[in-house]
């Protein structure tokens, strides 16, 4: 029962930890409940066996605990996709290793009750404990809608709790109420099985609750009136793909710069104290230099899903999906995807955890193994590196930097052989699910910070975990085979790049660079490309560095002179015209980032995808970049 | 389909359906039921019915029990409430249902509303269409507790017994909540 | 049908089509396009489609290969 007095329920203290689900619709706030009762104590993963996510979280009420599971919205428990079979199944006690919930919260939207109370029927027709949460209770009399909570109890044979979210209001007394679902009332029968009955006892439900329904949202119609018009709609969308992309080229490089100043001076005194020794080495390139790579990544990511999380929560999003829609559709997707590939532009690692608001997990597999193709601002040191090789910086085409047109082909290249092998995906091996494409255009509304501060904490945390270790360990075992055998006599008498040449081209890397000669050789890449072709794998920009390395240059971090110099086994220049631009080819399409591949692992929830990925990827990167050395071989480049 | 739902009441046998927006039978003990619905109280699966205004009170007997018949029994009144004609039932004295219909709320939902709030409301008396409820404690000194009390137990009410129903709510003290009266019309 | 309403017009839903997949028709429905609701075009995207309806107190999207699913009595 609603409560306004001082709250006088009694606690009944549970020794055991109950087991509570919330369930509700998308957009229900059901999330944001979640956050609030669970802080940031939840553990996420996923359901066994499907790409959906997994929210538990424990709240203590007096001394006992109660773990509450966030399961994914879902309009209905008449499953129509795999994935919202697990929402039913989870319901029923019928998932392996995922106990039937003992208690169940309900979350509904009271803006949207008309709709929302054919899922409440469905669930209470599951004979558990139930209790009803209202949201945006304070939005329904804002807009002229009204309802009488009380009433509502009786006609449900539940308790109904009203509670406002971002203020707090009405978190206390339902933490109170879930300390105890043995004093829940229940209802005297249960709702009817059959649609139309069900409807109908909606109806009825709604009467004797007074409900109003509310009038449409003022503030949302003019502010859609904009942002929704056929020109000013696509003007405000390309302003806010444009700061998108300003705001982590700007605000995420003087980070990032910051991070690499500190990692730089960690790495010295590590110098300092144990220059010259191989444990030196490991902590200090390895160690420090995987740490770095992982910590560089993160001022990007973090922006990246700040305002992922800030347009999601002011309900931009699903405006900027309504746009994309049709250009999406072409390629088998839908315009949620829009986002994933937009945000893999700057990384794919925040691109792909994004495609988690796609329902269908088909198309979240298509963009998944899509999205690395999209030029990632990794490549862009790579890029500059090779573009410089290839173009002279005076030269012009048409009025244009010639250097800037080639870049902006590069960009080019990847966006489009994204949504091509997106469309290929979604018409032969991942063909579409039933579901129709639909998206709701909830109201406009101030994000709240809560939200926004757990969606980037949940994001980070998930980098840090996978990702992280991943590039570490990467790193780790990169170190091992560049640096080792060390070749401390050989080396004695050569300036320091000279030396860190030999050690290179005599290290285990060199061992398997020549090995897999055969394999790079059509490309015309060398044995010492193949290393940095390696090295990259953890990082792509470290092949920046590891090339310069290999080509003993006095300044690894821009080697462009040494580059231009070198020579391969027989004395003929390594990085002709043809070998450039196949390696630029090489990078445009090839999976080189480690931390992508440990997250596509979490979200497709097996080795199988990123598997798929690393290998289809390697091939097409393979043909093309011996395809455009040969054609331009035979131009005459 | 007729929009109904069923409300719990402090007899584990007994439910009130609850229907909204259909028209319905003439109020009072039913005789006899059409369709289906008349076969169950012929076979005495349904002991007691009667027809309050909006809603139809059914008593199941003893040896049953209201999970395993719901459906049957919706699916029997949604069939009967389509022939409303053809219902048959005794009007009773409306007084002692009044009575009996108000206690049953003051001891049941309405009351328990009160108690969450902090207060009581009890039944003073029944004359006619007119009943008197006392309000007290938490419930006393709350401006809005006091006035929805009142209004959803007239609301209920007419809903079973029609509109000429009149609720008046009396507190503990009169003199203040007179006060009371007037200060309001200053503050206002 | 549904397909057929310009922007600025109301309808009332009497169904789904007869041809239309069951789990597209109940998916349909459970979104709030279910007979005797009303439902009014609100806009079209620039490029044509998807459309946004308002049904039930929610405004959503659909394609015109659904709104073609949807029967209106105007």
């Amino acid at each position: 029962m609603t409560n306004c007095h001082d709250d006088t329920a009694a606690t009944a203290d549970l020794t055991q930890a109950r087991r509570i689900a919330l369930v509700g619709s998308p957009n229900a706030g059901k999330t944001s409940l979640f956050n609030q009762l669970t802080g940031l104590r939840a553990k996420t993963g996923n359901y066994p066996g499907v790409t959906v996510g997994r929210s538990v979280g424990v709240l203590s009420v007096g001394a006992a605990q109660v773990a509450i599971e966030d399961l994914p919205g879902t309009y209905s428990l008449d499953p129509i996709s795999p994935d919202e079979q697990v929402v039913a199944d989870a319901l029923a006690g019928a998932l392996p290793g995922v106990d039937r919930p003992d208690a169940v919260v309900l979350v509904a939207d009271a803006t949207t009750l008309r709709r929302s109370i054919t899922l409440v029927g469905q669930v209470l027709r599951l004979d558990l404990p139930a209790v009803l949460v209202l949201t945006m209770t304070d939005e329904l009399p804002a807009r002229r809608g009204s309802i009488d909570l009380d009433a509502l109890a009786i006609a449900l044979g539940v308790p109904v709790v009203a509670v406002i979210a971002n203020r707090g209001v009405g978190i206390e007394a339902l933490r109170t109420l879930l300390g105890s679902p043995d004093i829940w009332s229940r209802p005297a029968v249960l709702p009817p099985p059959e649609a139309d009955a069900l409807d109908a006892w909606g109806t009825s439900v709604l009467a004797a609750a007074e409900y109003a329904a509310p009038q449409p949202d003022l503030r949302t119609g003019r502010i859609d009136a904009v942002i929704l018009h056929p020109i000013w709609g696509l003007a405000v969308f390309f302003a806010v793909m444009f700061v998108f992309f300003q705001v982590i080229f700007t605000v995420a490089a003087p980070l990032q710069d910051r991070i690499a100043a500190g990692l730089d001076w960690l790495g010295s005194q590590v110098d300092g104290h144990l220059g010259g020794t191989v444990l030196g080495g490991v902590l200090g390139d390895g160690v420090i230099g995987g740490v770095g790579t992982v910590l560089q990544f993160l001022p990007q990511i973090i922006l990246l899903f700040l305002m992922i999380a800030l347009l999601e929560n002011v309900g931009y999003m699903s405006r900027a999906a309504f746009l994309m829609d049709r250009v999406m559709a072409r390629t088998g997707l839908e315009g949620r995807a829009f986002v994933a590939m937009l945000s893999s532009f700057a990384c794919a690692v925040p691109g792909i955890m994004a495609t988690r608001t796609l329902p269908s997990s088909r198309d979240r597999i298509a963009t998944v193994i899509s999205a690395p193709l999209m030029t990632c601002s990794a490549r862009l040191p790579v890029y500059t590196l090779l573009v410089g090789l290839l173009v002279e910086p005076q030269r012009r085409w048409w009025g244009l930097s010639a250097q800037g047109v080639t870049m902006f082909l590069l960009y080019l290249g990847g966006g489009t052989a994204a949504l091509l092998a997106a469309a290929l995906f979604k018409s032969t091996i991942l063909r579409s699910d039933l579901l129709p494409f639909t998206m709701e255009l909830p109201p406009y509304r101030f994000p709240s910070p809560t939200a926004i501060l757990v969606a980037i904490w949940d994001a980070a945390k998930i980098f840090l975990r996978k990702a992280g270790t991943v590039i570490l360990a990467t790193s780790l075992v990169l170190w091992i085979l560049m640096n080792l055998p060390t070749r401390g006599a050989e080396t004695a008498q050569l300036s320091p790049p000279e030396a860190a040449a030999y050690v290179l081209d005599h290290s285990y890397a060199a061992g398997i660079g020549r090995a897999i000669e055969p394999v790079f050789a059509p490309m015309g890449f060398d044995w010492r490309t193949n290393i940095a072709l390696v090295g990259s794998l953890s990082a792509r920009e470290v092949f920046v560095s590891t090339l310069g390395q290999v080509s003993a240059a006095t300044n690894p971090s821009s080697p462009h002179q040494a580059l231009v110099a070198m020579t391969d086994d027989h004395g003929q220049r390594v990085f002709t015209a043809p070998t450039v631009i196949a390696l630029m080819v090489y990078f445009m399409f090839a999976l080189q980032c480690m931390s992508t591949v440990a997250v596509m692992r979490r979200e497709t929830n097996s080795w199988r995808w990123p598997a798929f990925a690393f290998g289809y990827m390697f091939v097409l990167a393979w043909v093309a970049a011996v395809a455009a050395r040969a054609i331009a071989s035979g131009v005459g480049a | 389909m007729i929009a109904m739902h069923a409300v719990a009441t402090d007899d584990p046998q007994r439910l009130r359906w609850v229907i909204t927006g259909a028209r319905m039978p003439a109020g009072g003990r039913v005789r006899q039921a059409p369709g289906r619905l008349g076969v169950l109280q012929h076979d005495g699966v349904i002991v007691e019915m009667t027809v309050h205004g909006a809603e139809v009170v059914i008593t199941l007997s003893p040896a049953q029990r209201w999970r395993d018949r719901a459906e049957e029994v919706r699916v029997a009144l949604d069939e009967a409430l389509d022939m409303p004609a053809h219902w048959r039932t005794d009007p009773v004295k409306r007084t002692g249902e009044l009575r009996q219909a108000a206690r049953e709320l003051l001891d049941g939902p309405i009351g328990e509303i009160a108690t969450a709030h902090g207060g009581t409301i009890e039944l003073v008396e029944v004359t006619g269409d007119r009943v008197r409820v006392r309000l007290s404690g938490a419930c006393h000194g709350c401006p809005a507790a006091g006035s929805t009390l009142h209004d959803r137990l007239q609301r209920e009410l007419r809903r079973r017994f029609g509109d000429a129903i009149t609720v008046s709510a009396e507190s503990a003290s009169a003199a203040k909540s007179m006060g009371r009266k007037l200060l309001t019309l200053f503050v206002r | 049908m549904l397909a057929d309403l310009a922007p600025g017009q109301q309808a009332t839903i009497t169904g789904a089509a007869s041809h239309a997949p069951p789990a597209v028709a109940s998916r349909l429905r459970q979104l709030g396009f279910r007979a005797t609701a009303r439902v009014e075009v609100i806009r079209r995207a620039p490029l044509g489609d998807p459309t946004i309806y308002r049904v039930l107190d929610t405004e959503l999207c659909l394609r015109r290969r659904e709104a073609e699913l949807i029967e209106i009595r105007r």
